[in-house]
C-alpha cells in the first residue's frame, strides 16, 4: 500500500513538470490574415509581443488578398490543410462555426467587448472568436471642409435632424450644363451605405428588422417604409443622382476623395484610406449624422475582424491563449486599432480616460463615433449576411431611388426574398 | 515530431506515384520486350499503392528523426514498390509491341492526369448539382456530401423551370441575359470579320501582315484592360463617348449605370460589353480567315471572272461558300466563348444595371453562387445548364454549317 501511495505522489509531483515540458515544447503557429498594410503591420507587432513572452511558440503569419482569402477559406477549411489561428471577420464566423474550435470556458469574459463587436462571434451558446475592432459602417461621414465654405455654410456640420442635413446636401450638390451631377452632395448610396442606412433607418424609427425570436425578417413594415420614403426625399430634393453615384460607378470613397461627393457615409477606415491614397487631399472632417427619427441613433453593425482558432489545430490551447492576449488585454487591443485605424472593440479603452487619450492622440476622427458605440447593436446572425445586403437590399432599395419599383413593391421584395436565404 | 498534412501528403504521393509508375514502367517493359500498355496499368497501380504505403511509413519513421527530408523522402515512396516490378518482371521474347514504349509512357500519364485534374472536377460538379453543398458546412464521410449537405435530386433543375423565387428569376435572367450576348455578338463578329478579312486579303503582303498584326493586338491584350479602357469609354460624366455627343449638342447618356437607356431595344449596358468584347476578340476569327482565304485556289475565282462574275458576284457564289467550314468553326468557338463571358461584364459592370442585372450573365451568376455566396451546389446546377445549351448549340451549329465536300 505504501508502495501505491508512495508511487501516487511521485507521479502527482511528475505531472506538472511534464505538463510544463509540454508547454515549453517548440510549437508553431500558422495565422491567416486578409492583406491590409497596416492590419498586418499591427498583428505582427502581437505576433512579436507573444512570442516574446512565450519563446518556444513561433507563430507564422501568411495573408492572402481579401478574394483570394475568401477563396482559401473554402477550400483549406474542408480540406483541413488551414492555419491555426484564422482572422475571421465576424459576421461570417457562425457560418464556420463547424470547423472552428470553441473557446474553452471562462477563458475570457465576453461582456468585456462591445456587444455588436462580439455579437457574430457567438454561436449556440458558444464562443468561436474574438473581435479586434467594432465595425461601424453607419452613423458617422466624410464632410468636404472647402465644399462647405465655398457654399456658404457652417463647418464642421452639427445638424440636429435629416432635413438639416438635406439642405446642406442639395445646397452643395454641383450640376453640369449638361445635366449630368458632378459633385453629389450627400452620397449615401454605396452598397453598405445603403444597407446600414436602411437598417439603422428602421430602428431609429421605432422599428425592427427581425421577428419577435429572431427566425424571420419584418422589412415590410411601417418603420422601414418611412426609411425608405425619407431615403427617396434626400434624392428627390437633389442630393444626389443615384444613377451615377453608386456602389458600382462613383463609390463613395472615390467620389468623396476627388472631389466628386460633399458629404459621404462611409465607415471610418475611409479615412485611413483617403489619407494613404489621397494625401494631397485638403481638409475634411468625421462628423456625426442626425437620427432618422426621434429615438436614439441606434444602429445595427457588423462583428469586424477579430481572431478565431480552427478545430483541427493541433495546438489549440496555445492558439487560444494568443487570442485571449491579443484581444482581451486592452494595451494589445489598443496597439492593434491604433495600428489599424480602426475603433476598439473592447469597451475599456473606449471607457478608461487614459486608454481614450491614447487612441484619440492616434485616430482623432473618431471622436465622432466613440460616443456612438453604446447605441450599436449587433446585425443579427443571418444565413446568408452578404447575400442579403447586397444581392437583396441594395439592389432594391438602389432601384426604389431611382425611380424603377415602388416602396411597396421593394419592402415586399426585400421581405420575401430574404426571408428565401433561411 | 512535426505535424504533416497527411490529406495534402496523400494527394501528393497519388499524383508522383502514378507518374512515376505510368511513365517509367512502359519503357523498361518495352525494352523487356513485355507489352507496355500493361505495363503502365501495373506501374499505376503499384505505383500508387507502394507510395501511400512507403510515404506513410517514411514519415511517421523519419518524422522524429529527420523532420526536413522526411516529407522528400516519404514523396518517393512510390518507386518502391516500382523497382521491384521493374526488377522482377521476367523479359519476353515475343517483342510483338517493341517501340510503342515511348508512345505509352507519355500517353498514360497524361490520361491520368487529365483523369483527375479535369474528368474528376467535372463529374464533381455534375455530382454537386444534386446537393444542396456548401464547403462550410461538413456534411458526410463522402467528400461532404449528405448529411448538412443534403441530397435535393432535381429540386435545382425544377426551380430553374419554374422561375419561383429569386434564385430562379435571376438564374433566367442571366441565361437570357447570356443568349442576348451570344446572338448579339455572333453575327456581328461574322459581319465584320468575314468582309474584313477578304479586304485584308486582298491587300499585298506587308499590309496583310501589318493589318493582321494591328487587329490580332487586341486579342492578346488582358481583358480587364480592355473593359478598364472602355470603362474609361462609356464613362457617364468624363468618357470619351458622352464627350462626344455633347460636343455636337446632344444628351450624354449614362452607358453602363442607366437601366432605363437603350440601344434599338437592347440595354445600352448590354450593348456596351457587347461592343468592348467585339473589339477585343474579332481578331482572333479574323485571322482565322485569314488563313483560309489564303487556302482557297485563285483557280476558282479566276474561273468565275471568266464566266463574267463581278466582285460581289466571286464573293458571294465562290468565297463564301468555300469559308462554310470556316464559319462553322469559327462559330462554334464565338458561341462557347460568348456562353463563357465574364472578365469584361464583371469589371464594366459588375452585371449590372438593375436589380435583376441587365448585364448578369450564367459565369457571373455561377461566380457569385459558388465563390461569393458558397452555394456550389446551386452553382453546379446553373454550370451543368450551361453546360447542355453549349453542347446543344453545337451540335445545332455543326450540322447545320456541315459541308460533304473538300476543295
Amino acid at each position: 500500500m505504501k508502495r501505491i501511495v508512495f508511487v501516487l505522489v511521485i507521479l502527482a509531483l511528475a505531472l506538472p513538470l511534464v505538463s510544463a515540458a509540454a508547454q515549453d515544447a517548440p510549437v508553431t503557429l500558422r495565422l491567416w490574415v486578409h492583406q491590409e498594410a497596416n492590419f498586418n503591420t499591427g498583428t505582427q507587432a502581437l505576433i512579436d509581443s507573444y512570442t516574446a513572452l512565450h519563446p518556444n511558440v513561433t507563430i507564422d503569419m501568411e495573408t492572402f488578398e481579401y478574394d483570394l482569402f475568401i477563396q482559401t477559406l473554402q477550400t483549406a477549411l474542408p480540406a483541413g490543410d488551414n492555419a491555426d489561428i484564422l482572422g475571421l471577420f465576424g459576421s461570417w464566423t457562425c457560418s464556420y462555426a463547424d470547423r472552428l474550435a470553441a473557446m474553452p470556458a471562462g477563458l475570457v469574459d465576453t461582456s468585456q467587448f462591445f456587444d455588436a463587436a462580439v455579437g457574430g462571434y457567438l454561436c449556440d451558446d458558444q464562443v468561436y472568436g474574438l473581435p479586434q475592432e467594432f465595425n461601424m459602417e453607419y452613423g458617422t461621414v466624410l464632410v468636404n471642409k472647402a465644399m462647405f465654405e465655398a457654399a456658404g455654410l457652417t463647418y464642421p456640420p452639427a445638424w440636429t435632424s435629416l432635413d438639416e442635413l438635406s439642405s446642406d446636401a442639395v445646397a452643395l450638390a454641383q450640376t453640369g450644363s449638361d445635366g449630368l451631377m458632378t459633385v453629389a452632395g450627400y452620397h449615401f448610396t454605396n452598397a453598405d451605405a445603403i444597407a446600414f442606412g436602411f437598417l439603422a433607418g428602421i430602428l431609429q424609427n421605432g422599428g425592427d428588422y427581425w421577428n419577435e425570436d429572431r427566425s424571420a425578417f419584418t422589412f415590410n413594415t411601417d418603420a422601414a417604409r418611412h426609411t425608405l420614403e425619407q431615403m427617396i426625399s434626400l434624392v428627390e430634393s437633389g442630393a444626389i443622382d443615384p444613377v451615377l453615384f453608386n456602389d458600382s460607378a462613383n463609390w463613395g470613397g472615390n467620389a468623396f476623395f476627388t472631389n466628386q461627393a460633399a458629404i459621404t457615409l462611409i465607415g471610418p477606415w475611409a479615412v485611413a484610406f483617403g489619407l494613404s491614397d489621397f494625401p494631397d487631399f485638403g481638409e475634411f472632417g468625421y462628423v456625426a449624422l442626425p437620427s432618422f427619427g426621434s429615438a436614439d441613433p441606434l444602429f445595427a453593425a457588423d462583428s469586424g475582424w477579430g481572431l478565431a482558432v480552427a478545430g483541427n489545430s493541433p495546438h489549440a490551447d496555445i492558439a487560444w491563449d494568443f487570442v485571449q492576449f491579443a484581444t482581451a488585454g486592452a494595451e494589445n487591443a489598443l496597439g492593434w486599432n491604433v495600428t489599424s485605424g480602426t475603433i476598439p472593440a473592447l469597451r475599456e479603452i473606449v471607457e478608461t480616460d487614459a486608454a481614450r487619450g491614447d487612441l484619440l492622440a492616434a485616430l482623432p476622427w473618431l471622436e465622432a463615433n466613440l460616443p456612438l458605440l453604446q447605441y450599436g447593436r449587433y446585425i443579427g446572425r443571418m444565413p446568408d449576411r452578404d447575400l442579403v445586403f447586397y444581392d437583396i437590399v441594395y439592389p432594391y432599395i438602389l432601384d426604389t431611388l431611382q425611380g424603377l419599383m415602388s416602396v411597396d413593391e421593394a419592402l415586399m421584395l426585400i421581405e420575401e426574398d430574404a426571408n428565401a436565404t433561411f | 515530431m512535426p505535424t504533416y498534412n497527411y490529406d495534402a501528403f496523400t494527394l501528393y504521393w497519388l499524383m508522383i506515384g502514378a507518374f512515376l509508375g505510368t511513365s517509367v514502367t512502359p519503357l523498361i517493359y518495352d525494352r523487356k520486350g513485355l507489352n507496355p500498355w500493361r505495363g503502365a496499368l501495373l506501374g499505376l497501380i503499384v505505383g500508387v499503392i507502394s507510395a501511400q504505403i512507403v510515404g506513410r511509413l517514411a514519415l511517421a519513421l523519419l518524422g522524429g528523426i529527420l523532420p526536413g527530408v522526411a516529407p522528400w523522402v516519404s514523396l518517393l515512396g512510390g518507386l518502391v514498390g516500382l523497382g521491384a516490378l521493374w526488377a522482377l518482371s521476367p523479359a519476353s521474347n515475343a517483342p510483338k509491341l517493341r517501340r510503342q514504349g515511348m508512345a505509352a509512357g507519355t500517353v498514360t500519364p497524361l490520361v491520368f492526369y487529365l483523369a483527375t485534374l479535369s474528368v474528376f472536377p467535372l463529374l464533381w460538379a455534375f455530382a454537386l448539382a444534386f446537393f444542396d453543398y456548401s464547403p462550410r458546412r461538413i456534411g458526410g464521410p463522402l467528400l461532404g456530401l449528405g448529411g448538412d449537405n443534403p441530397f435535393v435530386g432535381l429540386e435545382y433543375f425544377q426551380l430553374m423551370l419554374s422561375g419561383a423565387g429569386r434564385d430562379a428569376r435571376i438564374f433566367q435572367n442571366s441565361l437570357l441575359n447570356t443568349l442576348s450576348f451570344t446572338l448579339l455578338v455572333l453575327p456581328l463578329n461574322m459581319l465584320i470579320t468575314i468582309p474584313l478579312a477578304v479586304l485584308i486579303e486582298s491587300t499585298n503582303s506587308f499590309f496583310r501582315s501589318l493589318f493582321r498584326t494591328l487587329y490580332f493586338l487586341p486579342v492578346v491584350t488582358s481583358s480587364v484592360g480592355v473593359a478598364v479602357m472602355w470603362g474609361y469609354i462609356f464613362n457617364a460624366q468624363y468618357g470619351l463617348l458622352n464627350n462626344g455627343l455633347r460636343t455636337i449638342g446632344a444628351t450624354p447618356v449614362a452607358w453602363l449605370q442607366d437601366p432605363t437607356a437603350t440601344i434599338l431595344g437592347v440595354p445600352a449596358a448590354m450593348a456596351a460589353v457587347v461592343i468592348a468584347y467585339l473589339w477585343q476578340d474579332f481578331g482572333y476569327n479574323l485571322v482565322i480567315f485569314i488563313a483560309a482565304l489564303q487556302g482557297i485556289p485563285d483557280s476558282l475565282k479566276d474561273a468565275a471572272r471568266v464566266d463574267g462574275g463581278t466582285h460581289w458576284d466571286v464573293f458571294r457564289y465562290v468565297t463564301l461558300p468555300l469559308l462554310r467550314p470556316t464559319i462553322m468553326v469559327t462559330s462554334v468557338l464565338t458561341v462557347i466563348s460568348s456562353f463563357q463571358v465574364f472578365d469584361i461584364i464583371q469589371v464594366m459592370t459588375q452585371g449590372g444595371p438593375g436589380r435583376i442585372g441587365l448585364t448578369r450573365v450564367l459565369v457571373l451568376d455561377i461566380y457569385e453562387n459558388a465563390f461569393r455566396f458558397e452555394r456550389m451546389g446551386w452553382a453546379a446546377a446553373i454550370a451543368v445548364v450551361m453546360f447542355l445549351f453549349v453542347a446543344v448549340l453545337t451540335i445545332i451549329q455543326t450540322r447545320v454549317l456541315r459541308t460533304n465536300w473538300e476543295y
